[in-house]
């Protein structure tokens, strides 16, 4: 299975995908330290996004994500890629300055297409996704 | 305060990503400043909303054909309020997120007046604001009551995980809508509560009921 984004920033990736039908902030649903979901109500809460390829719904929260991907990064405890249905400029402003891979804007749900847990490739200068 | 933060909340929810405009008619009556701040602030933290129209408010409201439209009630709010209704012990009282105005802090000041906290309250503000606040003596009559005033920074943006370890905090009480949304990742049982039910619960510690 191969999907083909709207939006893509960053360099290739491969890894393991996490998906969930909610939001993501790193400001709101993160613990930062720990490297995992801590937001109680959210889908993911608990596990792990470290060198994981998050794809959820859509970009939440305020600014703080542009510059906290960055940060996390410095610490090595940061997404490998982040998949969007739907991105804000805060987002996208954040995976670039952090070199977090980003693809976002899909025909349909894409959260109700990639199996969670799936190996899933990411090739951003053909904006695709590709699940092994 | 807290009713304009859920109905904002309400709002950026339903709205759900920061390319939807929300288009709000039938409010019963105009919003003063800070409640239109605390509808934004809950409005783009529920749901990152960049931009929103209140039908004869703000002034580029026009009445066009929506995509989608939802009802909204006073049970719509009660509920998400209720959902905050939390613990009546309460360890810590924040106003914060967004920084208070004078008019906040006035407000603050008076329902200080006389009493003697038993937790920590902390009331953030702007460095615009605070040298008002001291000037005019509320920032004192805060600290009288054994609160503290901060200037130019913002609670959840300072270590509000490591401030809550440090000093065993975990009941956070706030009449922001914004902060409880926030602080749920952080560890704490936000409880949202109006700024008056607030003061009473740093000073005995339990949230009146």
């Amino acid at each position: 299975m191969i999907f083909t984004a709207r939006h893509a920033i960053g360099g290739p990736a491969r890894g393991q995908a996490l998906v969930a039908h909610d939001g993501f902030s790193a400001r709101y649903d993160l613990d930062r330290i720990r490297g995992v979901f801590s937001r109680p109500s959210h889908k993911l809460a608990g596990q792990s996004y470290v060198g994981k390829v998050l794809v959820l719904d859509t970009a939440k929260g305020g600014v703080a994500t542009a510059w906290m991907l960055h940060e996390m990064a410095s610490r090595g405890v940061v997404p490998l890629a982040i998949v969007l249905n739907s991105v804000n400029p805060i987002l996208a402003q954040g995976a670039a300055f952090g070199g977090v891979t980003l693809l976002a804007g899909f025909d349909g749900d894409i959260t109700a297409q990639v199996p969670h847990g799936a190996t899933v490739e990411i090739d951003p200068a053909r904006r695709t996704l590709r699940v092994c | 305060m807290n009713d304009w933060g859920a109905l904002g909340g309400l709002i950026g929810r339903l709205a759900g990503n920061y390319w939807a405009v929300p288009y709000v008619e039938g409010l019963e009556r105009v919003p003063g400043s800070d409640e239109l701040k605390h509808f934004g602030a809950a409005m783009a933290s529920f749901g990152s909303i960049a931009l929103f129209h209140l039908a004869g408010i703000t002034p580029e409201a026009a009445d066009s054909p929506l995509k989608v439209s939802h009802g909204i009630g006073e049970g719509d709010v009660k509920a998400l309020q209720a959902a905050y209704a939390g613990e009546d012990e309460i360890d810590v009282v924040v106003f914060s997120a967004p920084q208070l105005s004078l008019y906040e802090l006035r407000s603050l000041a008076a329902l200080c007046d006389g009493r003697r906290f038993a937790r920590p309250l902390l009331a953030v503000t702007s460095p615009q604001v605070k040298p008002d606040a001291d000037r005019l003596g509320l920032t004192k009559r805060i600290e009288d009551a054994g609160g503290h005033v901060l200037s130019g920074m913002c609670f959840y943006q300072s270590y509000a995980r490591e401030i809550a370890e440090a000093n065993g905090w975990k009941r956070l009480a706030t009449n922001s809508v914004k902060l409880v949304n926030i602080l749920g990742g952080y560890g704490y049982v936000p409880v949202l509560a109006s700024m008056e039910r607030c003061v009473q619960a740093a000073e005995s510690g339990r949230l009146p009921r």
